[in-house]
């Protein structure tokens, strides 16, 4: 099974399969061991690199992963919005799947934004001093975590499930403007100064060293990429359940349906 | 329509555009609302700052932030007066979707036009600014007063179909403007410091024009969705 179909969900009939979650609950045990195992990064002199004689710059492991899974979140919600509005009008049950998976992922992306705003601000404050800075990338994704609320938030505020669904996508590819600007625009423009300068160089460019990198992209980044798929399927279950779906919910093997008969 | 042949979008979108002047210039609420709370917001800001010193940067986002919410006092009201007035299915059946927002979103240039035009002087005269880049400066109000009133005329459509409006259009529309907001005041206050270099100038306008025209884009191509009943 790709990640594509354990994404699908009880609403297109397949659930997150029990070795993914057991993948996933294995490469993030062995992350966290290898994260405060990970010796310190030191630079050319020899010397701690960060705060806590070099320790400061372990929280990047679950920091970076979050703040990319908000983003992944964003794309996810944004080509769910795209599949919904182009299947809408046929208005079966596989539109409205991609509606409810859409807002699945605004919600988990919203759960990220904030973990990855608030291990940023304690990286922000080991390292520069103060919990907020103002820097363009942590400003970011304060507009990328308003922009989840506010899906939400106008999502909750139409009642009728069809007009819900509509607007939300149409709120979604609309605010992917500004959600791109201040991803990838903003934070790259000469004139913006940004202190992440030299702390994405260290993780996007290795300057954090092989080992570094190895628990970063080989156990943390797949760990939390299956967490999110992980969590995007639970919130299609609870969806499919609240729809009245019940008879689509596997339980053990066995239908919720099978089960009342 | 006499030759049975449907009016292009553009005549639609003229038609849709007069009508609702002419429907403003009867009443001239939404002008009249918009101009008022513009005034309003620049004697508070300017009286509680007092003869305080201010920075260009700030200076420059005390404007941006009076034309904001000056913007979402009103924008929204080319859409909110087709439902509380019922003509909302009338317009459905007599002009296409994508007509219709041209329409709406002409509407609100010009509003948002004639505010800035009245708003910016008063902002000149009473927060005592001294443009270095007059040109550069009228380019920025052009370009962040487009892509304002495209930002607000897409998500007011889509505030019209939901419940609690009022609360729910700053707080909807906010996070998609505060990028060009942020940027609007950082090309003001570039406007108003004579060694800003032409580079950085035209960079920020033509990020301004990307912006409000990726936004029109995008609401073009979601519009007919936000509009229709299906």
């Amino acid at each position: 099974m790709t990640s594509g179909e354990a994404m699908r969900g009880p609403t297109g009939g397949r659930t997150f399969p029990v070795l993914l979650q057991a993948a996933v609950g294995a490469l993030m045990l062995a992350g966290i061991v290898a994260a405060f195992a990970a010796e310190p990064v030191r630079n050319a002199a020899g010397l701690p690199a960060f705060t806590m004689g070099g320790h400061g710059a372990k929280i990047v492991f679950f920091h970076v992963p979050c703040a990319w899974l908000a983003v992944l979140a964003y794309l996810v919600g944004a080509i769910e919005a795209v599949r919904y509005l182009s299947t809408c009008r046929r208005a079966g049950r596989r539109a409205q799947a991609h509606d409810e998976r859409c807002a699945a992922a605004m919600e988990v992306g919203l759960v990220f934004g904030v973990l990855a705003t608030i291990t940023g601000s304690v990286f922000s404050h080991n390292e520069w001093g103060m919990y907020w800075s103002w820097d363009p990338r942590q400003t970011s994704i304060v507009v990328v975590l308003l922009l989840f609320a506010a899906y939400l938030v106008l999502r909750g505020a139409i009642e009728d499930p069809m007009m819900r669904a509509r607007i939300s996508a149409a709120y979604t590819l609309v605010a992917v403007v500004p959600a791109m600007f201040m991803i990838w625009v903003l934070p790259r423009l000469p004139q913006i100064v940004t202190l992440h300068g030299g702390a994405n160089q260290a993780v996007v460019g290795g300057g954090l060293g092989p080992g570094y990198r190895l628990v970063m992209y080989g156990l943390l980044l797949p760990a939390f990429v299956g967490l999110f798929a992980w969590l995007i399927d639970l919130r299609m279950r609870v969806a499919t359940v609240e729809a009245g779906n019940e008879d689509e919910v596997v339980l053990g093997g066995m239908r919720v349906g099978e089960v009342s008969r | 329509m006499t030759d049975g042949r449907r009016p292009s979008v553009a005549s639609q979108a003229l038609a849709v555009f007069a009508k609702d002047l002419t429907a403003e210039w009867r009443t001239r609420t939404t002008i009249t609302a918009v101009l008022l709370f513009s005034v309003t917001s620049l004697a508070v800001v300017g009286f509680a700052a007092g003869a305080a010193a201010m920075s260009a940067e700030v200076k420059a986002a005390m404007l941006w932030i009076v034309l904001f919410f000056a913007a979402f006092s009103g924008l929204a009201n080319v859409w909110l007066h087709e439902e509380e007035r019922g003509t909302t299915l009338l317009l459905r059946l007599h002009a296409c979707p994508e007509a219709v927002y041209l329409g709406k979103l002409l509407v609100n240039l010009l509003t948002l036009a004639a505010v800035t035009s009245v708003v910016a002087p008063i902002y000149v005269a009473m927060a005592d600014v001294r443009i270095a880049s007059p040109g550069w400066f009228v380019s920025v109000l052009g370009a962040a007063g487009f892509s304002l009133a495209a930002a607000a005329t897409v998500v007011g459509a889509m505030i019209a179909r939901a419940n609690a409006r009022s609360a729910l259009y700053g707080a909807v529309g906010f996070p998609v403007l505060l990028p060009l907001l942020m940027v609007a005041a950082h090309g003001t206050a570039l406007c108003l410091d004579p060694a800003a270099p032409v580079t950085a100038l035209h960079g920020t306008v033509a990020g301004i024009t990307a912006f409000g025209v990726g936004v029109v884009a995008a609401s073009w191509l979601v519009f007919p969705y936000i509009w229709e009943d299906m």
